[in-house]
């Protein structure tokens, strides 16, 4: 018998058949939508995470307050704060490997313009945020010295928001209101994208001693950042940050830190290991139900061999050899499996189109994502398919021909 | 053609042994037409299955044109069903959803029959048994007399040396199972070698010689004037 006619016999039983095959894929299917959605989105947080690290500046320092708990890196402490006093001795230190450092605090707040309302991050910030940060101003001014001394009430917004909150017209000059408190945007920044997490262009920077004085209401800092003066000597920076705080904050010398200093790198390691866990953890998820399919396909093969035991005898009556009746249902479960993992990926692929459209970033599906989905699949009809195959090839055709 | 020496089949179920065959032995010659008749349990099935290679006797001797049978694989008794034996049984002949020329056309996918000369040696034997107007009605589209021509057809596509049918009448009403002996008859008269199996006494008169079986053994192996 020739593949083409094992094929073509094959199919005409999964057509015959066309609700059980269905049900049958069900479960394929809906593995492999899930395998490859995840791994699509999976890979696209992970791109978008590095790109907008990597925009962020390999050499950026984050400070925040708080003493790391527990064992992994992403613990933070969220009551733990900064003051004024901790930023301006790093500022004033003999900076060695520093170039920069600036501060922040961020809160959402409900920002209208007109009738347009959007609750939206609200960064305040001094020293030189924009720069470090790589904000770019590409309309009106930045944030100055004297803006943060006079506790303007002045603002700069994130490109977005030229369209999401003053319906395309030029923002420069006009008032917004943060929590009802009018500020007067004075620039806009560049389009940095979103880092798939925030869209940072929608957000707002504004002085820090304004947010401190009409939307905090404390001298609260979140966050200190640092800029090192050589992207290799980052780890001396470190030290060196770690060193100044110690003291600005009277640690003893077997206090540990009551604070964290991170480069960039290491946000990118920590992101990677979230992703990472969340993949493996969907995976898994995808796995069983891979498994769970392939059962069934096993099931429903055991099934259609003993309703098609005659069909079996005459065949083999007919002259069919036992790699006939092998192939035959093999071939089956392999295309039943296959069909599946087709409708699979196509609705896998729509998924995570959707998906990262709503989310606003990039999903990544490659080709090699998509023929090992199609592999696995395959696969999961020769493993399930096999023994069902095997019974069938190994009937004897005078009892199939007698069975009732 | 055919020499059947000394056959003997015994099963087992369990501890218990049953003889079904005790030390049979007949020859056929090429163009006979034989009905090997005899009551349930007589030992005829066990006889066909031996025939038809779908089963080797416990001993004796099975030679088919000149091939000793007990002596080959698996494989090698699938070639001889699909090159020497036509089989035509008493049910489940046709493959469902199958038409007429898709069942008769079955054997020759697994032979090394050319593709030409398929459709043209299938086209022949459904004209053969008159089916021509009916060759693309599915199988469930078809009377029982119509599935038996059919099985006859599928029967005769590969040249076999034997046609071996398994109580063909079985499920027929007397005119039609007389329609299809007549079929049958026609097809010795042409040369094919028939092996019938039956219990009907008006159906094996069709036959040139008759063997009656009884618990085993043959009773009476008569030539037919």
């Amino acid at each position: 018998m020739t593949l083409t006619e094992t094929i073509k016999t094959a199919y005409r039983s999964l057509v015959a058949n066309k609700l059980r095959t269905v049900l049958t894929i069900l479960g394929i299917i809906i593995g492999i939508t899930s395998v490859i959605s995840l791994v699509g989105i999976g890979k696209g947080a992970q791109k978008t995470i590095e790109g907008s690290v990597s925009s962020f500046g390999s050499n950026v320092i984050t400070i925040t307050p708080g003493r790391p708990t527990g064992s992994t890196a992403f613990s933070f402490d969220f009551s733990a704060k900064f003051s004024d006093q901790d930023y301006e001795a790093l500022k004033n230190s003999n900076k060695q490997f520093v170039s920069e450092y600036a501060a922040a605090t961020q809160g959402s707040y409900k920002v209208s313009y007109e009738n347009n309302v959007k609750v939206l991050a609200v960064i305040g910030q001094k020293g030189n945020f924009a720069k470090i940060r790589n904000f770019n101003i590409q309309k009106g001014r930045e944030l100055t010295t004297l803006d943060e001394t006079s506790n303007s009430k002045v603002a700069v917004i994130g490109p977005d928001l030229i369209d999401s909150i003053f319906n395309g017209q030029s923002p420069i000059g006009e008032k917004i209101k943060i929590n009802n408190i009018p500020f007067t945007v004075v620039g806009v920044t560049e389009a940095k994208g979103s880092n798939g997490f925030v869209n940072t262009d929608e957000s707002i920077l504004i002085p820090l001693s304004s947010m401190q004085k009409f939307l905090t209401g404390n001298e609260d800092l979140r966050n200190i950042i640092a800029q090192a003066k050589d992207p290799t000597e980052v780890n001396a920076a470190k030290e060196e940050i770690a060193n100044v705080l110690r003291k600005s904050r009277n640690l003893k010398t077997t206090e540990t830190n009551d604070f964290s200093v991170r480069d960039s790198g290491e946000f990118l390691t920590i992101l990677n290991q979230i992703t990472d866990v969340f993949t493996i953890f969907l995976s898994a998820i995808a796995a069983i139900s891979l498994l769970v399919g392939g059962i069934g396909i096993m099931n429903i093969m055991f099934v259609s061999v003993s309703e098609r035991t005659k069909e079996i005898g005459l065949r083999k009556a007919l002259g069919a050899k036992n790699r006939d009746i092998l192939l035959q249902f093999l071939i089956e479960a392999v295309m039943v499996t296959l069909l599946g993992g087709i409708i699979g990926v196509g609705l896998g692929v729509g998924i995570s189109v959707l998906i990262s459209k709503i989310a606003n970033f990039e999903s990544v599906i490659t080709l090699e994502s998509i023929l090992l989905a199609l592999g696995v699949s395959a696969s999961i009809g020769l493993i399930f398919g096999i023994y069902p195959a095997r019974k069938a090839s190994k009937l004897n055709p005078i009892d199939a021909l007698r069975f009732e | 053609m055919i020499e059947l020496n000394n056959i003997t089949k015994t099963y087992k179920t369990g501890n218990q042994e049953y003889v079904a065959l005790k030390k049979i032995s007949f020859n056929i010659s090429k163009g006979e037409f034989v009905a090997i008749m005899g009551a349930s349990g007589s030992g005829k099935s066990t006889t066909m299955h031996i025939l038809g290679c779908l089963d080797t006797p416990t001993s004796g001797k099975y030679i088919l044109n000149g091939k000793d049978v007990g002596k080959l694989t698996d494989q090698e008794l699938s070639s001889i069903r699909n090159t020497e034996i036509g089989f035509v049984f008493q049910s489940f002949n046709l493959l469902p959803r199958y038409s007429v020329f898709e069942n008769v056309m079955l054997p020759f996918i697994y032979s090394k029959v050319p593709q030409k000369e398929r459709k043209i040696r299938a086209l022949e034997a459904i004209k053969n048994v008159g089916l021509t107007e009916r060759m693309n009605n599915k199988s469930n589209q078809l009377s029982g007399g119509q599935i038996q021509r059919t099985a006859i057809a599928r029967s005769l596509v590969m040249n076999p040396s034997i046609i071996l049918a398994d109580e063909p009448t079985g499920n027929l009403d007397s005119k039609t199972s007389h329609e299809i002996m007549e079929v049958f008859k026609t097809l010795n008269k042409q040369g094919n070698t028939i092996i019938l199996i039956t219990h009907e006494d008006d159906i094996a008169t069709f036959a040139n010689r008759i063997i009656r079986l009884k618990d085993g053994e043959i009773l009476s192996d008569t030539l037919k004037n």
